[in-house]
């Protein structure tokens, strides 16, 4: 370096670029942070595009519109069984409906929309400019897309799968279900758990190493808790059905044993591998929402969580217990009863985390002074049919009690409520909180309300007759029923409020579509918000931050006065995406990272993939030809790239150890 | 006939200790829901007079630490009760599952009911396997006689569950499940398929009968004999039909030359009170539209439409019809 | 709003080569998850083993060790040569560093060799039974593991051989390395239980 420069490194007060010579670095030039940041323009530019805000937002629209879709298929079925003995749906079509209805919630709704979320603010509330690797974030977005894609048409080619979500063997194997249904099943799962493998991940290299400096992880928002712990939940769990999906294509293709009775396999062993991945999925859908809550009690009570580091240690511990309950979906295959009730254990003792996180937030509420606005009216929806749903979690989760309501309309019951309350609302409450964020303008409050009741009381309507239907004896996964059973009363009760439902989310789309061109406009920060990402404008910028926040507290922006100086980070280089890195426990500054820029290689990696996976259903033959364009798109991305701005790697003002690849 | 289901409506001991059970956690289900209801109501209530609705959303950086302190006082206790509340469940339920096992004896009677997609094969075993009996798609039980139940299955999981009796056990292909049921109340009652199984699992149910024990004793007699020779003529061709038609391939009517195992036994079809695993009553004239046309009863199960004459179709209906 | 510049990092140096940058969790977190696949597929072979009366099923004998042994111990050596040509690149000794990647490749390639004479004369094939599914697909993952070995080291190895790499640009060889080290080290355990828990 010279002099002149290192004096220029001294601390300033206020931030400027040194603008003179386009041939050196620039540092923390607004003007040029803008250009850095930026994605091309056109279509290419569009298909390039790595930014984190606009990966997050493709994923959340995205999953909206397969809420939609499954939502619809529901509502056909709802239709179908709201009177005995009707013919709307044949018994085909509706397996395929129920199979693609959980399938879509379950793995195209609930976790990309955790993901949308956790990708588009996470780098906002930890006051970084993009996650840590942008190329790697496209990639899961577009296997995600096309996976969905690629199950909806299988749809329309009545190929669609139609063993259920869970999908048994042998009834899924292929002497009972022959043809390519389920080879859809098993490569759209593998696909789009590789998407939320690649999503995690990230989250966690960039939730480590991105913090601003000075947040630790004792002042590490609850959200970014959440979604650590998911991101941690999701590296142990999707394995399971990842191998799952793979014997079980291997026992379809290549006539192998592994759930063979005859050829020495067990049936049982896809339940153990699916489960060990299925129950920790379904706390991978709550804990982001647990997040959302947390995020939204805190503003919306206006004053700092009650109880955080409890909270903490509950998301840790629901994270841990988690992989400990698998068999509870397995009480009524045989499995030994010491064995059994190790699992019920283990299955109340969750409640215990849940409960504690459920009397903080009621202890934050009534300690604080609230303001019943849209996203705290979706939290007090959560309580409600969160904690009905978990209750029934606790009843099943004995033995003996389950053996009656096991595979009846009382589960379909629990699991609606717990998904809908866990997940729907809170995403919901999210919706209202941070569209100001995304889009920059107001969702109305007046339509807000209305979306909130239809969604609570619909969902009411819905599901708790069917409570009862499982006392009934109604089994799920039945396309019809007599009218000598006398279940038609609470079916159509349940039908009439599927559409209540309906009528809710419809509202909401009307509110989105007039809100976002004529709300109120929300400035910064409408809700006087604690965190960081109401310190930049709305919209945020390409770069999020002119100025990377320097953190020294829980409640940044209450705590640091907002009349006062903000404390930044100064001499980040603003011709190129750099970023600062910080140590992982203290966030102490450690150094800089340069991330990628738009490219075109994820998509052509998710094309490559796209080739092998979707084209192994029909024939082998695309496995090589798709992993010879996957491996020829990683070589690519790979091989290092010198950004044409920036000098050589080896510039004297810069330590000599610069490595101009980037990472990826 | 068949009583409508419920799992509340306990027949057996299995489901009377359920839903006892059951009725327990309700009360408490019901007492935990209505205090987090409560406070979290007061926690907004509390703030009615102080906080106007169109105050603007100010930060309040106050937080009062006397409140505070009782909320953690207040959090403590009720995580404590959370933590009592589920000791107390889980010592229930454990007790419940040592209830029910306990309905296994040294000498009850065994039953092996093997689930085939969409129907159910039930055999009454007998230490002596002459005694064996094999029949299907209806289940008899003698009351307050603790009895075994073997569960399998030939192709798919299927789910054996009467809900009035007691719990559901599933039927695993390569394995045998066992549950230990006793029926406590004459009557008839309904069973079915709890695990999805496919095309038609929907329709995949039989009636369970429970008799007084004496009485079962003489039914199950009556069972093991082979069927009645019948004299009436259309009876007859009937027999000869069943034979000389594909029939006699699927099903077996023990004394006679039809051996198939396919399908459902039909040595005493007569007496049941189904037809086609739960699905139409037995009436002659559900019969013959069974015959005529199945696929269009029971879309996708295994027993193929067979063109029968007019003539073969009245004979076989009244064979059958006749195999007491 | 105001802003305070309080801390600078004009000096500090891009980050990413150091061992826990984000790129080391990136790898870290690849590696979790292929550690829990592998640990999904041994659990399916006990599982599958503590089901059967008898193991290997079909009364076939364990298998025979010789072999297997003497091509894990060439595994092991590959991942030794690998990591003294890192070595060799942190002292800027290009030579040692395209000399131990050749050579690593060649024994990896020759592990492959080795159970390609193995495999080809195992009396059960995958469709035979269920040990010899779990066996044969773990082998076969494995292997494909190893061949992705191969295949990312060529793309590193050509940039070795344009002397890309130096002391303070070697990014590229650790990530390689770190991966490679799991291939063998995931190797290890297999062994054990394909060949010695059968006898046990
Ligand atoms: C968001 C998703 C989610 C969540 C959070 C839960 C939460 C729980 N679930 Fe649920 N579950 C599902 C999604 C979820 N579940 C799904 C999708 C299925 C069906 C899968 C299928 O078959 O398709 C299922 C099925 C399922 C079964 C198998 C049923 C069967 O198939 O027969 C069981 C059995 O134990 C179970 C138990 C529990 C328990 C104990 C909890 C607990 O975590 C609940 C804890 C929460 C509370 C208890 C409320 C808050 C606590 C308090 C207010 C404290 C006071 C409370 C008490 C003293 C009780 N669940
Ligand atoms: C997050 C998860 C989630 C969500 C939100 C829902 C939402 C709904 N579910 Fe779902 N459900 C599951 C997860 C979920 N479900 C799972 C995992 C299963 C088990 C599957 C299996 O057994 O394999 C299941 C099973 C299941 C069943 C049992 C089927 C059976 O066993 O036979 C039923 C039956 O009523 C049902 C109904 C509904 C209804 C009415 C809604 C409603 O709340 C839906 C609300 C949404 C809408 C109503 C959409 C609104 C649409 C519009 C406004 C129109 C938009 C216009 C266009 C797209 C052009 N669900
Ligand atoms: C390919 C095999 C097959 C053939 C041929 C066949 N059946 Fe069946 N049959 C079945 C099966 C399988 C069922 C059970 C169907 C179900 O309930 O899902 C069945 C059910 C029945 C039932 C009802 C049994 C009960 O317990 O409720 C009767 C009666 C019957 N068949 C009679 C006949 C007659 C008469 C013929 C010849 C005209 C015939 N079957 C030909 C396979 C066959
Ligand atoms: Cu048999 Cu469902
Ligand atoms: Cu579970």
């Amino acid at each position: 370096m010279t002099g002149e420069q290192q004096a220029a490194t001294e601390p300033t007060p206020g931030v400027g670029g040194d603008r003179h010579d386009p041939s050196t670095p620039r540092y923390d030039d607004v003007s040029q942070l803008h250009d850095t940041w930026s994605t091309p323009p056109g279509i290419i530019g569009w298909l390039s595009a790595v930014n984190h805000r606009t990966v997050g937002l493709r994923f959340i629209i995205t999953a909206f519109v397969f809420l939609l879709l499954g939502g619809l298929l529901a509502l056909v079925m709802r239709l179908q069984l709201m009177s005995p003995d009707s013919a709307i749906l044949s018994a085909d079509r509706y397996n395929q409906f129920f199979t693609l209805h959980g399938v879509t919630m379950m793995f195209l709704f609930a976790v990309p929309m955790a993901e949308g979320f956790a990708i588009y603010v996470t780098p906002l509330l930890i006051g970084t400019r993009d996650m840590a690797f942008p190329r790697l974030n496209a990639f899961g977005y577009y296997v995600y897309l096309i996976g969905g894609v690629a199950l909806y048409v299988s749809l329309f080619l009545d190929v669609a799968p139609d063993a259920g979500w869970f999908n048994y063997p042998t009834l899924s194997g292929k002497t009972y279900s022959p043809g390519a249904r389920i080879d859809v099943y098993t490569t759209i799962i593998t696909f789009v758990e590789v998407s939320a493998l690649v999503a995690a991940v990230e989250l966690v290299a960039t939730i480590f190493k991105q913090r601003a400096p000075g947040m630790s992880l004792s002042r590490m928002p609850l959200f970014v808790w959440a979604i650590l712990i998911t991101s941690l939940m999701i590296l142990f769990a999707m394995p399971g059905v990842i191998v799952a999906s793979v014997m079980l294509a291997l026992d379809r293709m290549a006539d192998t044993h592994f759930f063979v009775p005859s050829g020495g396999g067990d049936p049982l062993l896809w339940q153990h591998l699916f489960w060990w991945f299925g129950h920790p999925e379904v706390y991978i859908i709550l804990v982001p929402g647990l997040g959302f809550i947390s995020s939204i009690v805190t503003v919306f009570s206006r004053r700092p969580m009650f109880g955080y580091t409890a909270i903490v240690l509950s998301l840790i511990a629901t994270g841990i217990i988690s992989f400990g309950l698998w068999v509870h979906h397995m009480f009524t295959t045989g499995v030994p009863e010491l064995g059994s009730s190790f699992f019920t254990a283990a299955s109340m003792l969750i409640a215990i985390p849940a409960g504690v996180q459920i009397f903080c937030w009621i202890a934050t509420i009534w300690g604080g002074r609230p303001v019943l606005r849209t996203p705290l009216l979706f939290v007090i929806g959560f309580i409600i049919v969160f904690v009905i749903g978990g209750i029934s979690g606790v009843m099943v989760a004995s033995v003996q009690f389950d053996s009656q309501v096991h595979d009846t309309y009382f589960v379909v019951a629990h699991l609606h409520y717990v998904l809908f309350g866990g997940m729907v609302f809170p995403t919901f409450g999210a919706f209202y909180y941070w569209f100001p964020k995304i889009v920059g303008r107001m969702l109305s409050e007046r339509l807000g309300k209305w979306n909130f009741w239809l969604l609570l009381i619909g969902f009411n309507v819905t599901f708790f007759p069917m409570h009862q239907l499982g006392f009934k004896g109604m089994p799920r996964r039945v396309y019809s029923y007599d009218d000598a059973m006398g279940w038609g009363a609470e079916n159509l009760i349940a039908t009439v409020g599927s559409w209540i439902v309906a009528a809710g989310m419809l509202v909401f789309i009307v509110n989105v579509i007039r809100s976002w061109r004529n709300g109120e406009v929300a400035g910064d920060d409408p809700w006087n918000a604690d965190s960081l990402e109401w310190l930049t404008p709305s919209p945020p910028p390409q770069y999020n931050f002119a100025h990377i926040p320097v953190i020294s507290s829980r409640w940044p922006l209450w705590d640091q006065d907002r009349a006062g100086v903000y404390d930044v980070v100064s001499g980040i280089r603003s011709d190129r995406r750099e970023v600062v890195v910080t140590s992982a426990i203290e966030a102490d500054v450690q150094g800089l990272s340069v991330l990628a820029r738009p490219s075109l290689t994820p998509l052509a990696l998710a094309l490559g993939c796209s080739v092998a996976f979707v084209g192994a259903i029909w024939s082998l033959i695309w496995v090589p030809v798709g992993a010879v364009l996957a491996y020829l798109a990683m070589a690519v991305w790979h091989w290092p790239v010198h950004d044409e701005r920036t000098p050589p790697w080896r510039t004297p003002e810069r330590d000599p150890r610069l490595d101009s690849t980037e990472s990826t | 006939m068949m009583q409508v289901q419920s799992a509340l409506d306990p027949a057996g001991a299995g489901s009377a200790s359920i839903a006892s059970l059951w009725w327990f956690m309700f009360a408490i289900g019901t007492v935990v829901f209505i205090g987090v209801m409560v406070a979290t109501a007061w926690a907004f209530v509390r703030h009615r007079r102080a906080t106007p609705a169109a105050e603007p959303l100010a930060f309040d950086k106050r937080v009062d630490d006397a409140d505070d302190k009782r909320a953690s006082r207040v959090v403590g206790i009720a995580a404590a009760t959370t933590v009592a509340i589920l000791i107390v469940t889980f010592a229930l339920s454990l007790g419940t599952s040592r209830a029910n096992a306990r309905l296994a004896t040294e000498d009850g009677a065994e039953i092996e009911i093997v689930g085939v997609q969409w129907w159910w094969e039930v055999r009454y075993l007998d230490s002596l396997p002459s005694r064996v009996v094999r029949t299907a798609n209806e289940l008899h039980l003698p009351a307050g006689r603790s009895v075994r139940l073997k569960l399998r299955s030939r192709d798919v999981i299927h789910s054996f569950w009467a809900p009035n009796l007691h719990g559901k056990m599933d039927m695993i292909p390569g394995r045998e499940n066992t549950i230990w049921v006793r029926a406590d109340r004459p009557g008839t009652y309904r069973a079915q398929c709890a695990e999805f199984c496919g095309l038609q699992h929907t329709r995949m149910a039989m009636a369970v009968v429970i008799h007084e024990a004496p009485e079962y004793d003489a039914w199950l007699e009556s069972l093991r004999a082979p069927a009645r020779i019948q004299s009436d003529s259309l009876a007859i061709a009937g027999a000869a039909a069943f034979v000389r038609l594909p029939c006699a391939a699927c099903h077996m009517i023990r004394g006679t030359d039809a051996l198939g195992q396919a399908g459902p036994d039909l040595t005493h079809f007569a007496r049941r009170l189904t037809i086609a695993a739960g699905e139409l009553p037995n009436t002659p004239a559900n019969l013959s539209a069974w015959l005529a046309n199945p696929q269009a009863i029971k879309p996708g199960n295994h027993m193929p439409n067979v063109s029968l004459s007019p003539a073969d179709l009245s004979a076989l209906v009244a064979y059958l019809s006749g195999l007491q | 709003m105001n802003v305070r510049a309080v801390l600078d990092v004009r000096t500090l140096s891009p980050y990413s080569y150091r061992n826990d940058g984000a790129l080391w969790w990136g790898m870290m977190g690849m590696i979790v998850i292929e550690s829990a696949v592998f640990a999904m597929l041994a659990a399916s072979y006990f599982y599958l083993k503590t089901q059967s009366a008898e193991w290997p099923l079909g009364g076939y004998d364990a298998p025979k060790l010789l072999l297997p042994s003497i091509n894990t111990g060439v595994l092991i050596a590959s991942s030794l040569v690998m990591h003294w040509a890192d070595k060799g690149v942190a002292k800027n000794d290009q030579r040692r560093l395209r000399v131990g990647m050749i050579v690593a490749a060649l024994l990896a390639a020759m592990f492959l060799v080795l159970k390609y004479v193995e495999y080809s004369d195992v009396p059960y094939r995958w469709d035979t039974n269920a040990y010899g599914s779990i066996v044969w697909t773990i082998i076969g993952f494995h292997s494909v593991h190893v061949m992705v070995l191969l295949a990312k080291t060529m793309v590193v190895a050509t940039l070795a051989m344009r002397g890309y790499f130096d002391p303070y640009r070697r990014l590229g060889v650790i990530i390689n390395g770190m991966y490679w080290h799991f291939v063998v080290a995931v190797w290890i355990p297999l062994y054990v239980m394909l060949y010695w828990s059968p006898r046990w």
